[in-house]
């Protein structure tokens, strides 16, 4: 591993003021369990992602880690550990869909280290990207090698010059709740919406969120959801445990009898952002859930474009959303 | 050693079981270089995907060799691939005769029927 330092901040204006002072290759430390354990690990690098030569502690901000349950918006700071959100008892009746979504993810190590901040902001998995050897555009090589490569566990929607799938579950969760992140960077602080947070390919290939080098997420604000509202999640994996997902569907809707009121349905492990159904949703709107689900999900074939070894995943995508639509109606 | 004897054959169901349902090395083929050359990617059966194997042992000693004995580290790995290809025959009607049986396999297998 290339050495680094370690910087340790106390405050958020402070760990700001680190990362400006030193520069682009300082990045910002939740639990390691990617960044260093990974990416730093298996020297995954290019022209336009250096490795890092320092690393900026977040988890030594105190205002970084908590959990509101009782606020309206819900708020949770950027470095709580994974399984402190599991085991809340108030978010686990409140907010469902994020403990289940966030129980599924890595394994019980992981889950004891890893941050919110740091899984929603997590680094792809493709492993052309990944491999050391393999200069792509994510990394600022020129070229993708997963269009004519082993692309089986490649994005089937909006892969556009880069074909990675958003490898994190929190982030699909907490995109169907329409939860907001708190950024603060050297321009200040600012609210973005989970919807404008994530950025495909074509916005900036070597990011896959909004953040420019010296920002940070802080905080997730998740409006307190309606009285009512179904949820569920399903994570489909080729492995019980560890595995990220081949598709993953999120729902979060309010019923009018039993007709689809207003809600979200979003997907994982299929575009390079956390993905929202729309066709889908409207497909439903206003009409008997149970009826029309079958249709409405058999939908998201009509967005699909698979590659060339991933077609597999659009059948389990359409199915997987009907199984979770009926799944949160059982609830 | 009758509980060495158990472990190996528990030992070899699940290797073999990782074998026929999620392990596979797979190359790049542009460029040779291994695409899943670590645990993440190349996916051996995890605890929660590994059966608790039903050890019975039936004694029966070697007609030649030493004191009659068998040898056991091989054997369990032969079996556990075929069981399952009959399995999915048994229950969908289609052989997929490479392992490992991915979804895909089974998808274009139930298509193509």
């Amino acid at each position: 591993m290339k050495a680094f330092q370690l910087h340790d901040a106390n405050s958020v204006q402070e760990a700001v003021s680190l990362l400006g002072q030193l520069g682009p290759t300082a990045k910002v430390l939740g639990g390691g369990t990617d960044l260093v354990g990974g990416i730093m690990k298996d020297w995954v690098q290019g022209k336009g992602m250096p490795l890092p030569d320092h690393l900026v502690d977040l988890t030594t901000i105190k205002d970084l880690n908590g959990i509101n349950a009782s606020a309206d918006p819900i708020t949770i700071g950027a470095t709580t550990i994974l399984s402190e959100i599991i085991e809340h008892k108030d978010l686990q009746t409140k907010l469902p869909l994020l403990t289940e979504a966030a129980k599924t993810i890595a394994s019980p190590d992981i889950r004891n280290m890893g941050t919110l901040g740091g899984n929603i902001n997590q680094r792809p998995r493709c492993w052309f990207f990944r491999g050391e050897n393999f200069n792509c555009y994510k990394k600022g090589g020129d070229f993708c090698y997963s269009v004519t490569g082993d692309n089986r566990y490649h994005a089937i929607i909006g892969g556009e010059l880069c074909y990675i799938v958003h490898p994190s579950d929190t982030a699909t969760a907490l995109l169907a709740l329409n939860a907001q992140a708190k950024v603060v960077g050297s321009g200040g602080e600012k609210t973005i919406a989970f919807d404008d947070y994530f950025a495909g390919p074509r916005v900036d290939v070597l990011r896959e969120n909004v953040l420019k080098p010296d920002e940070f997420m802080t905080h997730v604000m998740i409006p307190a959801p309606a009285q009512g509202t179904k949820m569920a999640w399903t994570k489909l994996k080729d492995r019980l445990v560890y595995d990220f997902a081949l598709v993953s569907v999120a729902v979060a809707f309010t019923m009018d009898g039993n007709n689809w009121k207003d809600g979200r349905i979003t997907l994982g492990g299929v575009a390079p952002v956390p993905y929202r159904a729309k066709v889908v949703e409207d497909a439903l709107k206003g009409k008997d859930v149970k009826a029309t689900i079958k249709q409405a999900s058999g939908q998201i074939k009509t967005v699909a474009r698979p590659m060339s070894n991933n077609a597999y995943k659009v059948d389990l995508a359409a199915g997987l959303i009907e199984r979770t639509v009926l799944q949160a109606l059982g609830s | 050693n009758p509980f060495a004897l158990e472990q190996q054959i528990e030992g070899g169901v699940v290797m073999a079981m990782g074998a026929a349902l999620t392990e596979e090395m797979l190359i790049d083929k542009a460029t040779g270089l291994p695409l899943n050359g670590n645990l993440l990617d190349y996916k051996p059966l995890s605890i929660k995907d590994a059966p608790l194997a039903d050890v019975i042992l039936v004694e029966h000693p070697k007609e030649y060799g030493v004191f009659g004995a068998h040898g056991i580290g091989e054997p369990p790995m032969a079996l556990p691939a075929p069981a399952i290809a009959n399995a999915i025959y048994n229950a969908l009607g289609v052989w997929i005769t490479e392992p490992p049986f991915t979804r895909e396999k089974i998808q274009a297998a139930l298509k193509g029927a």
